[in-house]
């Protein structure tokens, strides 16, 4: 199997586990109206590097330098989208940003860095020298963030579990 | 050109990120009326157990509370219904 087809899959997993969990947080009303904002924008968003990842990789069959150069701009794109999006919900609700929200921002921030280092590394600099630690990285903030999106359901079954006790 | 643009992409989401968890408001309205609503049982229960004059006095006092509360109470609908409803309930009271 190809790595990168191995990392589109993960990607793919990836999504599927934030929506589930976005999912699960919806049936137990174990999310504030900050979690639903964050965790919806990065279903969004995710599903959208998602789709246009083939789409991409199929243009640079005809035209690989266009790719070249919009391949990690249209990631960083996305990101910074994201964190404006959040931002914005949150500021036109006056919904102060919690823990899982704000995880999920400085993660899109670092990922549009990380983005925009690679693009240095790789086409200006020339360097070429961050290619396995972009893959991994990128992959590792990835499962991070699905990580935080299941939070408030490891948090209310914890409760639970607390308030049992206590009866 | 795109690596300038990639810099103030990344430059701008770190900025936002940090813009975005500053961001602090006061708890959601609701949030507050359940909390209003609650304090005003809990007083009313504790007046319901007086007897004669010192209800009385107490239903005065909560009625000035009831005012102050109204005062900062954020939403207007709540705020008519917390007085007239409130108010009537009072009144039969006495």
């Amino acid at each position: 199997m190809e790595y990168s087809y191995w990392l589109y899959q993960i990607g793919n997993y990836t999504w599927l586990g934030y929506l589930i969990a976005l999912a699960i947080v919806f049936a137990i009303k174990a999310g504030d109206k900050s979690y639903y904002f964050g965790a919806t924008v990065l279903v969004i968003a995710n599903l959208i590097m998602q789709i246009l990842e083939p789409a991409l990789v199929e243009l640079s069959q005809y035209e690989k330098g266009l790719v070249r150069t919009i391949w990690y701009p249209t990631w960083a794109f996305c990101d910074l989208a994201a964190i404006y999006v959040i931002y914005k919900l949150h500021r036109r609700s006056q919904c102060t940003v919690k823990f899982v929200s704000k995880s999920l921002l400085i993660s899109l921030a670092v990922l549009c860095v990380w983005q925009a280092v690679r693009y240095f590394d790789q086409f200006v600099l020339m360097t070429n020298s961050l290619a396995g630690a972009y893959k991994i990285s990128v992959v590792s903030i990835n499962i991070g963030c699905l990580f935080i999106a299941i939070l408030p359901v490891v948090t209310k079954l914890i409760e639970k579990k607390r308030s049992l006790s206590v009866l | 050109m795109i690596g300038i643009v990639m810099l103030l992409a990344a430059i701008v989401s770190i900025g936002i990120a940090i813009r975005a968890s500053r961001l602090e408001y006061p708890d959601h309205p609701d949030q507050q009326w359940t909390a209003r609503m609650q304090y005003l049982a809990a007083r009313r229960a504790e007046i319901e157990r007086m007897t004669g004059f010192d209800q009385l006095k107490a239903m005065e006092h909560w009625l000035d509370e009831f005012d102050r509360l109204n005062q900062v109470a954020a939403r207007s609908e709540h705020r008519a219904t917390l007085s007239s409803k409130n108010i009537v309930t009072l009144h039969r009271q006495l």
